[in-house]
This record gives structure tokens, C-alpha cells and sequence, in this order.
């Protein structure tokens, strides 16, 4: 009965977590001669979205954001893919953590 | 001198409860299953105990880590450990060897989730190895960051007079992101002891309190929590602190 109970404990945990992959609208942010583009990134509140972050410059970047809870390198002339949402409208900054007093922009949630 | 000889019975009773559990005084970092590839950082982390009994007072424990994210989704780290008894000084007691696996990127699915494993060689010829293992667990819902660690630990080795089953412990950290500095939060630490003591919420540690979090100057990150003791085997109170020093590669 125990290992029963268990057995249904992980199914659930599993259906939970592997079962539900999010369904992401697509965007694409360009960062290029250390900006970002666009400045600004306007997205729907309350739905999850895939930004994905091309580095056109030939050194690395850092995608990174206190108010997103995202941190993540992207090599010189590669791209990266971030998850992030579903969030209430608000806006919400980001920035290169390699040079965050220049480089940076805003998630605009409508 | 009656009541010297009280204290040391006392002491040497609380002692010999925690060797028989298999529980030692012990709080850690609450583990995001998010790594950093391409970062490279230092850490120094410990804890502190306090009680108003001796055998449960000034029990010590700390860490000094090099953490390297060597891979996408994969960071590993090196450690040397320190602990001290309530009448002890500090010491290295193991290194460690640790890596965590990323399953998924981050908001990618329903929570993110990511796999914890870890080696301690001794240095302490009365102690035996360990291997432990977490499940790290972690969900954003607004600016509200939720964590979870499940984790267990099985000595390694035959060490008769230490138990040989596994020690179970459960991490749990709520913070709320108000700014890159300064994130606060509660955090709680259970030390479950073997899954024969599961139920036995007295005979567990387990402590609750408040903690902060953030980042200064964009590359040293702090933790910090204050804890009270809530089960009969933990100390009234206890301290824990980490710093970290990151860069990257």
C-alpha cells in the first residue's frame, strides 16, 4: 500500500514537472555594439514566452535580470534561449552584467 | 564539582543521541537547480549553534568552495569542510567533490528542476566517507522565488560504530526579489535523521527563520538567516552566512 502510494507520489511529481512543457510565444532581443534591440520588449501579461538573445558583437555577454530571476552567458556571436513569464504588466529591466551601466533595456508586460 | 561532573554527562549524553540519529549540527546553502555556465566563483560559507546548554551550544560548521560552471547545465565544485563541537575547534573533517545537472532551462517548464551529487573523502580517520545526493527543486510565481532541496546522505565504508543507513534532510527557501541587493526571505532547515526516525518530529532538527539574499557591486552575493530551533533535538538558535565571489571565464 505504501509503495502504492509512492508510486502514485512520483507519477504525479512527474506528470507535474516533465508533463507540461510551456507553450512559448516567440521573440528574438539583438544585441549589437553592446545594445540591445529593441530598448524595449513588449510582451502579453500572463503568458510565457522564449526570448531568444543573438550576440552579434565578437566578445561574450551576459543576459542577466534581478527582476526576471534570469543570469545567463552568451558567447561572442552565439545566441541563447530564456524562458521567462507568465507575468502581471509591469516593466521589468535587464541588462549585459559585462557592461550593465550601458547595456540594458526593459521587458515591457501589457 | 557535582555540577561539573552533571554538565559532562549531559553533554556526553547529547552527543552520543546525535551519533546514534546519525544527525550532526549542520546548515547549508538552499541549492537553485540553475547553474551558471561559464562562471567561476569562491565561496566561504558556515553556521553557528546557540543554546543555553552547553551540548548544544557553539557547534560550528563551514565550507570554502571553488564552484565552476565547466558546461551548459553543468557546474562542479571543490570544497574543504569544517566543523566544530559545541567543546571543540574548528577543524577539516572532509573535501568534497560536488556537481549539479541542469535538466532544463530556466522557466522552461512548470518548475525548474535539477539533480545534486556529492562526494566527502574524510580526512578523519574515525569518520567515514559520504555520498549524497539532492533533488533541487525551484518555482518562480511573481518576484516570489520557492526553492526546495530533498536530499540524503549515506556513509561510506564500514564504520560499526556509526549507523549505516541514509540520513534524509529537506531544504525549503522562499525569498521575495525586491531589488538585486536585497532580497529577503524565510528559509527552512530539517535534518530528518534515517527513515526509521521519519514521524519523530522531536528527534529531528529542525529550524525556521528569516534570511536575506542579493548581489553587491554586481559580483559578490550574500546569504544570510537567523534561525530558531523547533523540535527538542535542535539548538534554540543558529546562524548561517555565505559569500561569494564570482567571475567569469
Amino acid at each position: 500500500m505504501q509503495k502504492k502510494s509512492l508510486l502514485v507520489a512520483i507519477a504525479s511529481l512527474q506528470l507535474l514537472v516533465l508533463g507540461m512543457p510551456a507553450r512559448a510565444e516567440d521573440y528574438v532581443l539583438t544585441l549589437k555594439n553592446h545594445q540591445f534591440s529593441p530598448k524595449e520588449l513588449v510582451i502579453p501579461a500572463g503568458q510565457k514566452v522564449k526570448i531568444t538573445v543573438r550576440n552579434q558583437d565578437p566578445t561574450p555577454a551576459e543576459f542577466e535580470s534581478s527582476d526576471l530571476n534570469r543570469e545567463k552567458v552568451i558567447s561572442g556571436s552565439a545566441e541563447i534561449v530564456v524562458f521567462i513569464g507568465p507575468l502581471d504588466a509591469g516593466r521589468y529591466s535587464f541588462f549585459d552584467d559585462f557592461h550593465r551601466e550601458t547595456t540594458n533595456g526593459t521587458i515591457v508586460v501589457k | 564539582m557535582m555540577r561539573k561532573s552533571l554538565l559532562q554527562v549531559a553533554m556526553a549524553s547529547a552527543l552520543l543521541m546525535q551519533a546514534q540519529s546519525g544527525m550532526a549540527f549542520g546548515l547549508d546553502e538552499v541549492y537553485s537547480p540553475n547553474t551558471e555556465y561559464g562562471e567561476a566563483s569562491l565561496e566561504i560559507n558556515g553556521a553557528q549553534s546557540f543554546d543555553p546548554s552547553a551540548a548544544k551550544n557553539g557547534a560550528k560548521v563551514g565550507e570554502a568552495t571553488l564552484e565552476i560552471g565547466i558546461a551548459p547545465r553543468v557546474t562542479v565544485e571543490l570544497s574543504g569542510e569544517y566543523n566544530a563541537d559545541p567543546d571543540g575547534s574548528l577543524q577539516l573533517v572532509a573535501h568534497e567533490v560536488q556537481g549539479r545537472y541542469q535538466f532544463f532551462e530556466p522557466g522552461e517548464r512548470w518548475a525548474d528542476i535539477g539533480l545534486l551529487v556529492q562526494y566527502d573523502f574524510s580526512t578523519q580517520s574515525d569518520s567515514p566517507d559520504t555520498l549524497g545526493a539532492k533533488l533541487l527543486l525551484q518555482k518562480d510565481v511573481g518576484r516570489f522565488t520557492h526553492t526546495a532541496n530533498l536530499g540524503f546522505t549515506q556513509n561510506v565504508g564500514a564504520f560499526p560504530q556509526l549507523t549505516d543507513s541514509a540520513d534524509y534532510t529537506f531544504l525549503w527557501s522562499t525569498r521575495y526579489r525586491y531589488s538585486e541587493e536585497f532580497q529577503p526571505g524565510i528559509e527552512i532547515q530539517s535534518d530528518l535523521g534515517s527513515a526509521s526516525n521519519f514521524g519523530n518530529f522531536n528527534q529531528q532538527e529542525h529550524y525556521i527563520g528569516p534570511a536575506i539574499y542579493g548581489k553587491l557591486f554586481g559580483r559578490l552575493s550574500y546569504q544570510a538567516g537567523y534561525y530558531f530551533g523547533a523540535s527538542d533535538v535542535a539548538a534554540k538558535n543558529a546562524a548561517r552566512f555565505l559569500l561569494e565571489y564570482e567571475t567569469h571565464f
